[in-house]
């Protein structure tokens, strides 16, 4: 596990003891670089300077990372769907950004879908712990988890299975990384991404940080940090 | 020479691009008749003038052709219809792509407020409870459909939309006579039981032996519990399985705090009288004052923690503790809607009717081999404070809405596909499927007096009087994201016994009083609330009308009456 601390500001007026843990996994282009760099990491760098916060970040696999943030204080899992089912779970500091949810197949695939069912029985690869996983199944589609995406990748390049469903901006840059060439046919979902904290988290630290994140939106550093990162994204995407 | 040959070269793209576009034409025609031919019948028009309306479509469509929508609504039976079918349909015969979300109801709740919050470009078009038309109105962050319809969306207004025909558009229209929200489905949570239980011989005698009075649809909420404890207690099984004679859900979630915020306060009669919502304090137990809540809180002039609201939630625990399947507590409303299937639960007071299409499958212990269901829907029994003219339970009307930050040139076509859904070419094969009737033209069609055997008494109510006193959150809560949480968030510590009754519902007053405050001193929204000072509870207590003192007997005697005389009252 690597650990890395990112901000020692502190701020007095919630509380001395208000470091937090923050549990990520590599997902570029939000989360890249042993979570050094990304648009993610770089929005939540300027959260935290701004709302003066101390934090650390520990990159750990997304299925553990929830189940760290559900056990202990001071620790937030990084970046989670925000959903109805996970809504009662977590205190959410959000959304950090919106993602998009997409089903690829291999390159040269000639399947049309016109409307996700058009997927029909066919399985669909999934990363464990991503909450598109419930939300297929509700659709009364069949799913198979991995506990990583560039097993996802892989699969796919075996033929192990027809679709891979994704980050539509992550996807692209993990098959480059594991040589798979990919289409993507459908978006079929948009996602509040999101901190989701310990659900005890002082509530004046979460209240502090929504209201410096949608300071954020309104004043446009969150489009300046996505732009920063666009070019990277539109190579990656268009490969 | 030069000039001569450019003239036919322009001539000769303008004969192939005619083509072209004809060719497309033919094409989307085509596939309008196969839709028509092939799934949407029946259909309340004739043939010919179902291709008519999708004519419109198709010429309507043209400037959009190639365009990708992206519309977000609830997951229940009539929008997964609509997105695995008639999203597709629309794309091959408009040519408009549409990713159709159907996620859970808080799910929509959380991405509307973000995109209208913070700002954010989200979605084109929402599938938006009307429980928000308090917020709407107020915020004025939605395109007034009502002017949209007459101004820059007239060209893509369907003619024969017909808003005269739908049944929820006093839902959806704000104090200020302005249309928000187009209803693109309706469902109710009604009183729902076994009809083949409550009609055996040897249970009317032994509930008539032990209560005095007759085994049939309660009337209040005295029967209610006397039959809950008759069939859990007294019957305990019968064929050899066990069984209970009520069902609820009771874990911790935004659908929990449905369970209240929807209808429970106002079936208790929590508030006052009138429709859709009670004036001044409505069914959450905020007080308006012209136009302004005032107060949630008894103390202020509301009724969220006054006696009737502690009887509510009193009630819910007690039943949902003595007479509901063990580990109750734990289901969400999914979860308790599907085990109703299972085919051991007598009566269940807070049925949503979304659930019908899912409870008349054949097959199911619940339904007669012939697939007529061996339960019926009926209106809800009503609560110790509860007088006439009061609301009775709650109506969603999950309906269309368009923000204004989202791009007109993305709204035009999201509106073509909003009403391509509600159309008369389309509605009554998407009630048939989803059973969540909007259109007075479907709901008086033959095809829904034909099937009216099979849906247990749905369409009964939906002709009935009776639905406009079933209805949605109302105009009085400012800020429907802000405040619902407060539901869910403090319901729970009253189930498991962490705070009484009264002391949950103290919490859960002060929290509605403090984003009260909040939207006050914010003072962005019309008609934003300027709260009572705190006054001693007995000064509201003793005024007429709620917050409403307590009554001494909170259980008056049960009374029962006959399917035919509930319906009856609302004729």
């Amino acid at each position: 596990m690597l650990k890395i601390v990112m901000f020692l500001f502190l701020f007095s007026s919630i509380s001395s003891r208000a470091d937090l843990t923050i549990y990520t996994s590599e997902l570029p282009p939000y989360v890249m670089n042993n979570g050094e760099s990304g648009i993610a990491v770089d929005i939540l760098n300027e959260l935290f300077l701004r709302s003066k916060i101390k934090a650390e970040l520990l990159l750990t696999p997304n299925a553990r990372a929830i189940h760290q943030a559900q056990i202990s204080l001071s620790s937030c899992a990084f970046p989670i769907q925000r959903s109805q089912k996970r809504e009662s779970e977590f205190s959410w500091i959000g959304p950090i950004f919106i993602s998009q949810s997409a089903i690829f197949t291999l390159e040269n695939s000639k399947v049309d879908i016109t409307v996700l069912d058009d997927v029909g029985q066919a399985v669909i690869g999934v990363l464990l712990g991503s909450s598109d996983i419930t939300y297929l199944k509700n659709r009364g589609l069949q799913v198979e988890e991995a506990h990583n995406e560039i097993l996802n990748a892989r699969k796919l390049r075996s033929k192990r299975f027809k679709y891979w469903a994704s980050d539509s901006l992550a996807a692209p840059f993990l098959a480059g990384r594991t040589g798979v060439s990919i289409r993507k046919k459908i978006i079929f979902r948009k996602s509040l991404r999101a901190l989701a904290c310990n659900k005890n988290l002082d509530p004046k630290i979460v209240k502090v940080m929504n209201d410096v994140l949608t300071r954020m939106y309104k004043d446009g550093t969150i489009e300046r940090i996505r732009n920063k990162y666009l070019k990277t994204v539109a190579y990656h995407s268009n490969k | 020479m030069y000039a001569h040959r450019n003239l036919i070269l322009m001539i000769c793209i303008f004969f192939m691009t005619t083509a072209f576009s004809q060719s497309t034409e033919k094409k989307f025609k085509k596939r309008a008749l196969f839709w028509i031919e092939n799934e949407f019948s029946p259909s309340t028009l004739s043939k010919k003038e179902q291709i008519k309306e999708l004519d419109w479509f198709i010429k309507a469509s043209r400037p959009y052709r190639g365009t990708t929508i992206h519309v977000i609504s609830e997951r229940i039976d009539t929008h997964i219809y609509e997105a695995k079918v008639l999203a597709k349909a629309f794309k091959e015969i408009t040519g408009i792509s549409v990713i159709h979300e159907t996620t859970g109801e808080d799910d929509v709740v959380r991405k509307i407020e973000t995109q209208f919050k913070k700002g954010i470009y989200i979605y084109d078009a929402y599938i938006n409870d009307s429980d928000l038309i308090g917020t709407h109105f107020r915020s004025q962050r939605v395109r007034p459909l009502s002017v949209f319809m007459k101004k820059e969306g007239r060209r893509v207004t369907l003619p024969t939309l017909d808003l005269d025909d739908f049944i929820g558009l006093k839902f959806t229209t704000g104090p200020d006579g302005i249309l928000y929200q187009l209803p693109d489905q309706q469902f109710a949570n009604l009183y729902w039981y076994r009809a083949d239980w409550f009609a055996r011989v040897d249970l009317k005698r032994k509930f008539r032996d032990l209560y005095g009075y007759e085994l049939n649809i309660p009337v209040n909420w005295s029967a209610y519990e006397d039959i809950a404890e008759f069939f859990t207690i007294h019957v305990g099984s019968i064929d050899g399985q066990q069984v209970y004679g009520h069902m609820d859900y009771g874990y911790q979630g935004p659908s929990l705090g449905w369970r209240f915020s929807d209808a429970w306060l106002s079936m208790a009669g929590a508030g006052d009288k009138g429709l859709p919502n009670g004036t001044p304090v409505d069914e959450w137990g905020i007080r308006v004052e012209n136009c302004r809540p005032v107060g949630a809180s008894v103390e202020r002039g509301g009724a969220a923690n006054g006696p009737a609201a502690v009887y509510a939630l009193t009630k819910f625990i007690e039943w949902l503790k003595k007479y509901a399947p063990p580990g109750s507590n734990k289901l969400n409303f999914t979860q308790s809607g599907a085990l109703s299937k299972k085919g051991n639960i007598a009566q269940q007071i807070f049925w949503y009717t979304a659930f019908t299409s899912a409870l008349t499958q054949k097959g199911l212990p619940i339904v007669y081999p012939d697939g007529t269901p061996k339960w019926r829907v009926a209106p809800s029994p009503h609560g110790a404070y509860w007088q006439k003219g009061m609301k009775l339970g709650y109506q969603d009307a999950g309906s269309w809405t368009f923000l204004k930050s989202t791009p007109l040139e993305k709204v035009k076509p999201a509106w073509l596909y909003a009403q391509f859904v509600v159309s008369k070419t389309v509605s009554l094969k998407k009630t048939i499927v989803g059973l969540t009737p909007i259109r007075k033209s479907d709901l008086n069609s033959k095809v829904m007096s034909d099937m009216s055997p099979r849906l247990g008494g749905l369409v009964e109510f939906y002709r009935s009087n009776a639905r406009n006193y079933w209805t949605p959150t109302g105009t009085n809560v400012p800020d429907y994201p802000l405040m619902s949480p407060g539901w869910w968030k403090t319901m729970p510590k009253a189930i498991t016994g962490e705070l009484s009754p009264q002391e949950a519902m103290d919490e859960l007053a002060d929290f509605l009083d403090d984003k009260l405050l909040f939207l006050e001193k914010e003072g962005k929204i019309a008609c934003a609330p300027k709260l009572n000072k705190k006054r001693k509870r007995s000064y509201w207590l003793y005024k007429a009308g709620s917050p409403k003192a307590r009554l001494i007997n909170e259980k008056p005697k049960g009374r029962t009456i006959s399917f035919e005389d509930a319906i009856g009252v609302y004729k």
